[in-house]
């Protein structure tokens, strides 16, 4: 039996799917984390069930990513059972969606989540009543502490089993448009039944209402496929406008609107909401100047801390591999497998010693601003300083989800409304230090100049995305939409989560990138025996004598882009020491961390870009960022040039 | 008068939206449609966004989107 998840944005579809399938989806506080879909196996009292997390979409409508995504699952006629996740505590708006649902004839069953939220806005939902307004199953819960849930899947076996013995169920009386609508429904359905439907399997109301709504998707297959449709559709959509005064899409989601309204009337009732402080925080932390105040303090204190905690650790442990190398090359001398052994030793100590520190304590941060639902608050707080970038405050998500990777960030585009946002959001959450590279600038910058330094270079990366954003606005003008951002309510973030959530994450490292990173160390410390990085450099050069870096940072580069840490580590390889000042000054590390900074995105976020944006786009934005560093890394160079001459 | 000139912490009824269909259904999905009552709650520095309570939940909206929002102050 597959079971598809469906509902609206952060109404805890991902938090159901992780409750039965293991922590295998990212969940978080903030509308839009899931945006590809998900699949598991898993076992409930004895039966096995297909679970499939669908993207989070406000309605069924094909003009966005999501929408699409969703409907394309949905009509497909894979999943046996849909479960509706509804936020009990929105529940006249998400009705909307779950009336949509429904005119998918497919089986169906609502899950009211977050009863404890719509408790505490004093909400009161009669669920019998509402199983009956809709008639099927209606089933409460509170996903986050597994309420409810076995309960919410024998309600979907049952379904299942009615839908099989041929119990189909068809839009409920309740869940009619007014007469004339209906009348106007049924006349284009019956078109549709006379051989010109091109999709057999799609109910024949439900494609009569998406070319009555003049749904893009829809309209433009119809026009392929059918043509002679399109104009009795388009005649139709104007007798509904001449009959209402307005447009027929309007017509339909008004009725919509109404209805959903009428139903969340007759099933809830609303007292007074609990005291609650959550709204309190907002007027501090989103308010217009408090709100900056409280931003800074939050980024400024999550960085000293992360780096406080891994520079404890990075110290030591590096001592010790320094002192297992020196006592290797004591025994084995400068052989072949003195070489292979330094390599493996150098890319293991690059692991534990340098990226773990930080990358821990930075990724558990992170989760836990995430959960909090802290990341929208910074959307509307940074919206006014974007906007003068030529976008808007929801591109900050990106923004900030590239603090963690590039590649999440990249995806999370989707939740821009136009392409243009979501191309430059996505150019620009390239060139933002990920987990990786704050682990350079921490364990380079910071650890060898001064954690000022660090920040400076925080600073400086700030100013220079802001204006990459103002070069890119300029290349492609054009109004943005504006800001459309749902501010979710506070949520007091679980640990296991927010441990489990980073353990996803920590994961990725070191069974994608530390592996690699132990063979890269190795096949340099190759190089180096047959004086092959020699070649590598030398091709290099031009790049590292403009910026005035030694030679051997040539190959460092190259495995930049695999992974964005191997520039850093590679460097201790390439350098043969695991003490950088000795053989750099701290303008070269300053030049060498900037260039890096920005230069070429790493091989998974050119696949991920390449996929979302296309290749030529990806290629310009591969172009973009090297030209883009080799300008920062010069800029600094020559200033540097200037205070000290 | 439009959505950007009401006083923080008044109730509104939504009368128009003005905007092409793309914008319209993407206000309308988070409760902002002819007929939805709103209530503003809170504004951000230098002609920033402001926030507003529709359909039960916070929504963050662009100054240049409120504008487009023509609403009736309820007393």
């Amino acid at each position: 039996m597959i079971v598809a998840l469906a509902g609206q944005p952060n109404s805890g579809k991902s938090t159901i799917f992780n409750h039965l399938a293991g922590y295998r989806a990212i969940t978080a506080n903030f509308p839009g984390t899931t945006v590809q879909y998900q699949k598991s196996r898993t076992i409930l009292k004895g039966q096995s069930f297909q679970i499939v997390d669908l993207p989070g979409t406000y309605s069924l409508s094909t003009s966005e990513p999501a929408g699409l995504e969703a409907l394309r699952y949905l009509l497909s006629g894979e999943a046996d059972v849909v479960i509706n996740v509804v936020d009990a505590s929105l529940l006249s708006r998400s009705l909307e969606l779950t009336w949509e649902l429904l005119e998918l004839e497919i089986p169906l069953v609502l899950c009211l989540n977050m009863m404890d939220e719509a408790r505490r806005k004093g909400i009161n939902i009669d669920v019998e009543r509402l199983a009956s307004i809709l008639s099927i199953p209606v089933v409460p819960a509170v996903a986050s502490r597994g309420q409810g849930l076995e309960e919410l899947f024998s309600a979907a076996k049952q379904v299942y089993k009615a839908s099989k013995a041929g119990l189909i169920q068809n839009t409920p009386l309740e869940l009619r448009y007014s007469k004339d609508v209906e009348d106007i429904i049924a006349d284009l359905a019956v078109c549709l039944r006379d051989g010109f439907c091109w999709r057999p399997n799609v109910p024949k109301r439900l494609l009569a209402i998406k070319l009555l709504e003049d749904d893009e998707f829809f309209m433009e297959e119809a026009e392929k496929k059918a043509p002679l449709l399109v104009g009795e559709a388009r005649r139709l959509q104007q007798e509904l406008e001449v009959s209402h005064g307005r447009s027929a899409d309007l017509v339909i989601s008004s009725e919509r609107h109404a209805l959903a309204l009428n139903i969340f009337e007759q099933v809830a009732i609303v007292g007074e909401p609990r005291a609650s402080f959550r709204e309190k925080i907002d007027n501090l932390l989103m308010h217009k100047y408090w709100g900056y105040l409280f931003l800074a303090s939050i980024l400024l204190a999550f960085f000293n801390l992360v780096f406080w905690l891994g520079s404890q650790v990075e110290g030591p442990l590096l001592a010790i591999f320094d002192r297992l190398i020196s006592l290797m090359k004591g025994g084995l001398g400068a052989s072949l497998p003195f070489f292979i052994a330094q390599g493996v030793l150098q890319g293991l100590a690059g692991g534990i010693g340098i990226v773990l520190p930080y990358l821990v304590p930075f990724l558990i941060g992170l989760a836990i601003l995430e959960d909090i639902g802290y990341l929208p608050r910074v959307g509307f707080l940074m919206d006014t300083f974007l906007h003068r970038i030529g976008l808007h405050g929801k591109s900050v998500i990106s923004f900030i989800l590239g603090y963690g990777c590039s590649v999440p960030a990249v995806m999370a585009t989707r939740i821009l409304e136009a392409e243009r946002d979501r191309f430059i959001t996505a150019t620009l959450a390239t060139m933002i230090p990920c987990a990786a590279r704050t682990t350079i600038i921490l364990a380079l910058v910071a650890y060898y100049i001064s954690p000022n330094a660090a920040l400076l270079i925080y600073i400086l990366n700030i100013f220079i995305v802001a204006l990459a954003g103002k070069i890119l606005s300029r290349i492609l003008p054009q109004l943005t939409p504006g800001l459309v951002l749902e501010i979710p309510p506070y949520r007091v973030p679980s640990l296991k989560v927010v441990l489990k959530k980073s353990w996803l994450r920590i994961k990725d490292f070191i069974v994608i990138a530390w592996p690699l990173l132990i063979i890269s160390s190795a096949f340099l410390s190759l190089l180096e025996y047959f004086a092959l990085d020699k070649l590598i450099n030398q091709v290099l050069f031009p790049i590292t004598y403009i910026l005035g870096l030694p030679v051997a940072v040539g190959t460092t580069l190259i495995f930049g882009i695999l992974r964005k840490e191997l520039s850093m580590l590679m460097l201790f390889q390439a350098l043969g020491t695991t003490n950088i000042a000795t053989v750099m000054s701290s303008d070269q590390i300053m030049i060498f961390t900037i260039f890096v900074l920005f230069y070429v995105p790493c091989i998974s976020t050119i696949a991920v870009l390449a996929r979302e944006l296309g290749r030529k786009r990806m290629a310009f934005v591969v172009a973009f960022t090297l030209g883009l560093a080799m300008a920062a890394a010069l800029i600094v160079r020559g200033i540097f040039y200037l205070l000290e001459h | 008068m439009t959505l950007d000139r009401l006083p923080r912490g008044k109730m509104a009824r939504v009368t128009n939206v003005f905007g092409g269909k793309g914008i319209r259904r993407n206000l309308a999905q988070l409760g902002i449609y002819p007929g939805s009552i709103i209530k503003v709650t809170g504004s951000g520095v230098w002609r920033g966004p402001i926030l507003i309570e529709a359909a039960g939940s916070s929504v963050a909206l662009g100054r240049g989107l409120a504008r487009r929002i023509e609403v009736e102050m309820l007393e």
